[in-house]
C-alpha cells in the first residue's frame, strides 16, 4: 500500500505526523509552564518539592517528543531541517542549552554534595521553562515570517542577513525580533519536493 | 564554492562534535550495561525473596539513576548537531541517516522514558512480576536506543542500500533491510553494547572493591562482584571477539583506516601486528621517514590474519591506498581522483544540459557520470594525501584499546577465581586495581570512539562525501564559541555528577 503513495502524498502525510507530533510536544510543555511558575506558586519548600516531584515526573515525556520532533523532521524534511537548523544556529543551540540543564536540573536538585545548590537547579529549571520556550516560539514563528537565503548548485545555503550573528546569542528577544524580519525558513517550499529553491535573490 | 571552504570551521565543528560525543560517551555506555546487571540483581531478588538482594537491586540503580539523566541530557545534542553543523550533510543523506534517528525516538526512548519511573518507584506499588518485566525493559529499551544511531553511524563507515540521485544531489535509501542488518552494523551494535556491559560491570567493581578495601558492606560487595564479573567476563571475551569482526570489516571496506592504525605504510604480505612501538609523528605518506622511533615489536602475520583471515595475505599500506599499487592491483587516491573529478565534471555537465533543456546531451553526462560515481568524493578532495587519515592519533587510539581490551578478561577472572576460593577480601592488590578499573575502561572506551571516527577522516561518508563537505555555511568564530560553551557546560555539569556519584557511594545502600 505504501509504494503506491506518490511522493507528494508521503511528504503530506509526514507533514500531519510532525504537526502531531510537534502538537502534542507543545501541549507537554505545561512542564516548562510549572517550572516558571515555581517561584510564584510554591510558597514553602515543602510546596516546591511536590510541585517538582509531579513535574518531574513527565519531564521525559516531553523530552523524548522534542527528540523524535526532531528526527522526524530530519527523515522526512532534511532540506528544511537542514536550513534552519544551519540558519538559526544560535536560535536552536540555545534551545538545547535550555534544554540540556534541564535534565539534570530534576536529578540533581535534591541530592547531597551536588555542588552549586538546589537553588541554581531551580534557577536553570526557570530558564528552561521561559527562554526555551520562548526560542522554540521564535524557530516555529518563522514558518509564518520566512528569511532570505541562496542555495547553490551544491546545495550550499548562504543566508543573506543571518540570525547566526553575534548579537543573536546574547539577547533571545533580539533573536526573536531579526527573525521576525528575517526568519530562516520562507524559502523552502516544503510541499513540493519537486521545485528547486535555488536562485533566490534575496 | 569549494574554493571558499573555510578549513577553520570544519576543524572547530569536528571537534564540537568530538566534544560532545566522547561527553556522552561517558555516561552512555554505564546506562547501557548497568541496565542489563541491574536486571539480574532484581531478578535474583525476585527468585530468592532475599531482603539482602532488594537492597543491593536499589542501591545499584541509585547510582543508575544519578547518571541517567546526563546520558539523555547530552545526547540531545548530538541529534540537532547534525542541523546545525553539519547541514549539507543533513540534506543529503537525510533518507538515510534521519530514518533510524526517528525510528530510535518513536521506539526506544519512549519504552525506557515509561517503564523508567516504574522501575524507579514501583517497589510496593506494582506487582513485582510487573516491576521485574519494567526493569529488563529499561535495559531492553536503552540497549535499542543505541541499536539505530549506531546503525546511521555504520552506514556512513560502509554506506550500502543507496543511490545517489543526481537530479537532487541527495543519497536516497535504496533497500532499509541492506542499511539495518549490514554486517557493519551488527558488528558494531555488538562491540558497542558488549564493551558497554563490561565498562558497567567495573563500575560495580570499582566501589564494590573501593567497599571492600574499607570494610564496609561486605556482604553486598562480594554479591555484586559475583555477578558483575561473570557478566563483564562474558562481555569481554565477546568485546574481542566482535572487535575482531570489526577489524575484518573495516580491512574489507575501509583498508585506509586499518593502514593508519597499525602505522603501516608500505604494503606488506604477512604483515606484522604492532606490540610494542613509537609511532613517528612526524611522517608524511609520501616521505622516506621511518614510521617508528627506535625499538619496537611487531608479532609477525598477526595483521594479514586480522585482516584476511590468511597469515600470507597481502595487506595494502598507506603509500598503496594514495599512489596505488598495479602489481597487487590496488587503486590508489590519485587514480580514485581522476575519476572522481571526471563524476564531479559530468554531474555539472549534465545539471547544465538538463537546464537547458537538452536531453540527449543530458544523457550522455549521466551515463558518463554513473560510470565514476563510486569516486564522486575523491573529485572533491585537492590532494591525494588528503585521504589519509590523522595517523598517530589513530595509532595510539587502537592500541591503548587493544592493550587494554586484552588485559580486562584476566581482571574478571581474578575475580571470578578469588571469589570462587572465597578469599577476594584479603587480595588486597587485586582491590586495589580494581578500583581504577571503571576509568581503565572509559579510556579504553572512549579510544575505541576515536579510532572509528577519526579513522574515518577525511571522510563523513566513506569515499563519497568528505567532510568539508558536509558542513554548515557558518564562520569559525560562530562555532568555536559554542564549543567554548558546551565544553564550559558539560565540564560543570561532569563535576556535578561525580560529587554526588562519591557522595551516594559514601553513603552506601540504605539500611532495611
Amino acid at each position: 500500500m505504501i509504494e503506491q503513495l506518490d511522493y507528494k502524498t508521503l511528504q503530506h502525510l509526514w507533514w500531519l505526523i510532525c504537526s502531531v507530533v510537534g502538537a502534542l510536544f507543545l501541549f507537554l510543555t505545561f512542564v516548562q509552564g510549572g517550572q516558571s511558575l515555581l517561584w510564584q506558586v510554591a510558597k514553602t519548600p515543602t510546596e516546591k518539592d511536590l510541585i517538582i516531584n509531579s513535574l518531574g515526573r513527565k519531564w521525559e515525556m516531553t523530552f523524548t517528543t522534542l527528540v523524535l520532533f526532531g528526527g522526524a523532521l530530519f527523515a522526512s524534511f532534511p532540506k528544511f531541517y537542514s536550513t534552519s537548523f544551519g540558519g538559526a544556529y544560535w536560535v536552536w543551540i540555545l534551545i538545547l542549552f535550555t534544554f540540556i540543564v534541564q535534565a539534570v536540573s530534576y536529578e540533581f536538585r535534591k541530592k547531597p554534595w551536588n555542588i552549586y545548590g538546589s537553588l541554581v537547579y531551580e534557577g536553570l529549571l526557570f530558564i528552561n521553562g521561559v527562554v526555551g520556550v520562548l526560542l522554540i516560539g521564535a524557530a516555529v514563528g518563522t514558518f509564518y515570517t520566512g528569511s532570505n537565503f541562496q542555495l547553490d548548485a551544491s546545495n550550499f545555503v548562504t543566508w543573506t542577513q543571518s540570525p547566526a550573528g553575534p548579537g543573536g546569542g546574547a539577547q533571545p528577544l533580539g533573536v526573536l525580533h531579526l527573525q521576525h524580519r528575517h526568519g530562516p525558513l520562507s524559502g523552502v517550499q516544503l510541499p513540493h519536493p519537486g521545485r528547486h529553491v535555488s536562485d533566490q535573490q534575496p | 564554492m569549494i574554493e571558499n571552504l573555510d578549513l577553520g570551521m570544519v576543524n572547530w565543528a569536528r571537534a564540537q562534535f568530538a566534544l560532545t560525543a566522547m561527553y556522552h560517551w561517558i555516561f552512555v555506555p554505564l546506562t547501557l550495561g548497568i541496565t542489563w546487571i541491574i536486571a539480574f540483581y532484581h531478578s535474583i531478588y525476585v527468585k530468592t525473596g532475599n531482603e539482602e538482594w532488594k537492597r543491593l537491586t536499589k542501591f545499584w540503580m541509585k547510582l543508575f539513576g544519578v547518571n541517567f539523566a546526563i546520558g539523555v541530557a547530552t545526547g540531545i545534542i548530538m541529534e540537532f548537531e547534525f542541523g546545525t553543523n553539519w547541514s549539507n550533510y543533513s540534506w543529503m543523506v537525510g533518507d538515510i541517516f534521519g530514518a533510524p534517528l526517528a525510528i530510535e525516538g518513536i521506539f526506544a526512548f519512549f519504552l525506557e522514558a515509561t517503564f523508567f519511573a516504574v522501575m524507579f518507584f514501583g517497589w510496593n506499588r506494582v506487582s513485582k512480576g510487573f516491576h521485574l518485566f519494567s526493569t529488563w525493559m529499561v535495559a531492553v529499551g536503552s540497549n535499542l536506543s543505541a541499536v539505530w544511531i549506531l546503525v546511521a553511524n555504520a552506514w556512513m563507515q560502509h554506506p550500502v542500500g543507496q543511490a545517489f540521485n543526481p537530479d537532487t544531489a541527495r543519497f536516497e535509501m535504496q533497500n532499509f533491510a541492506e542499511v539495518a542488518f549490514s554486517p557493519y552494523a551488527i558488528n558494531k551494535f555488538t562491540h558497542a553494547t558488549s564493551s558497554s556491559m563490561l565498562m558497567a560491570a567495573f563500575f560495580v567493581i570499582s566501589i564494590s572493591s573501593w567497599y571492600l578495601l574499607r570494610g564496609r558492606h561486605i556482604v553486598m560487595a562480594k554479591r555484586s562482584i559475583v555477578v558483575a564479573a561473570t557478566l563483564g567476563l562474558l562481555a569481554s571475551v565477546f568485546t574481542i571477539f566482535n572487535g575482531d569482526e570489526s577489524a575484518y570489516e573495516i580491512a574489507q571496506v575501509q583498508p585506509m583506516k586499518l593502514a593508519a592504525f597499525e602505522g603501516l605504510y608500505e604494503g606488506q604480505t604477512n604483515a606484522g601486528l604492532v606490540a610494542i612501538g613509537l609511532i613517528n609523528r612526524e611522517k608524511k605518506v609520501y616521505d622516506q621517514q621511518e614510521p617508528f622511533i627506535g625499538f619496537n615489536v611487531h608479532i609477525p602475520g598477526l595483521l594479514s590474519l586480522m585482516a584476511n583471515r590468511s597469515f600470507g595475505s597481502f595487506v595494502p599500506g598507506m603509500k598503496d591506498l594514495v599512489y596505488g599499487n598495479a602489481e597487487h592491483n590496488i587503486l590508489g587516491a590519485v587514480q580514485k581522483m581522476e575519476r572522481g573529478k571526471k563524476a564531479v565534471a559530468s554531474l555539472d555537465a549534465y545539471k547544465q544540459a538538463k537546464k537547458a533543456d537538452d536531453k540527449a546531451a543530458a544523457d550522455v553526462h549521466l551515463a558518463s557520470f554513473n560510470e565514476y560515481k563510486e569516486f564522486l568524493g575523491y573529485g572533491y578532495l585537492n590532494k591525494p594525501e588528503e585521504a589519509v587519515p590523522p595517523v598517530a592519533l589513530s595509532f595510539n587510539a587502537f592500541h591503548v584499546m587493544v592493550i587494554l581490551g586484552s588485559l580486562f578478561p584476566l581482571i574478571f577472572l581474578g575475580y571470578l577465581y578469588f571469589s570462587y576460593k572465597g578469599n577476594l577480601a584479603e587480595k588486597k592488590w587485586l582491590l586495589g586495581l580494581g578500583t581504577i578499573t571503571y576509568l581503565l575502561g572509559i579510556m579504553a572506551s572512549q579510544a575505541g570512539w576515536i579510532v572509528a571516527e577519526v579513522g574515518r577522516q577525511p571522510w563523513s561518508i566513506q569515499d563519497l562525501l568528505p567532510t568539508t563537505i558536509a558542513r554548515t555555511n557558518l564562520t569559525a568564530g560562530t562555532v568555536q564559541t559554542t564549543f567554548f560553551m558546551f565544553l564550559a557546560l558539560f565540564t560543570l555539569l561532569l563535576i556535578a555528577e561525580i560529587s554526588i556519584m562519591v557522595k551516594q557511594i559514601n553513603i552506601g545502600p540504605e539500611e532495611n
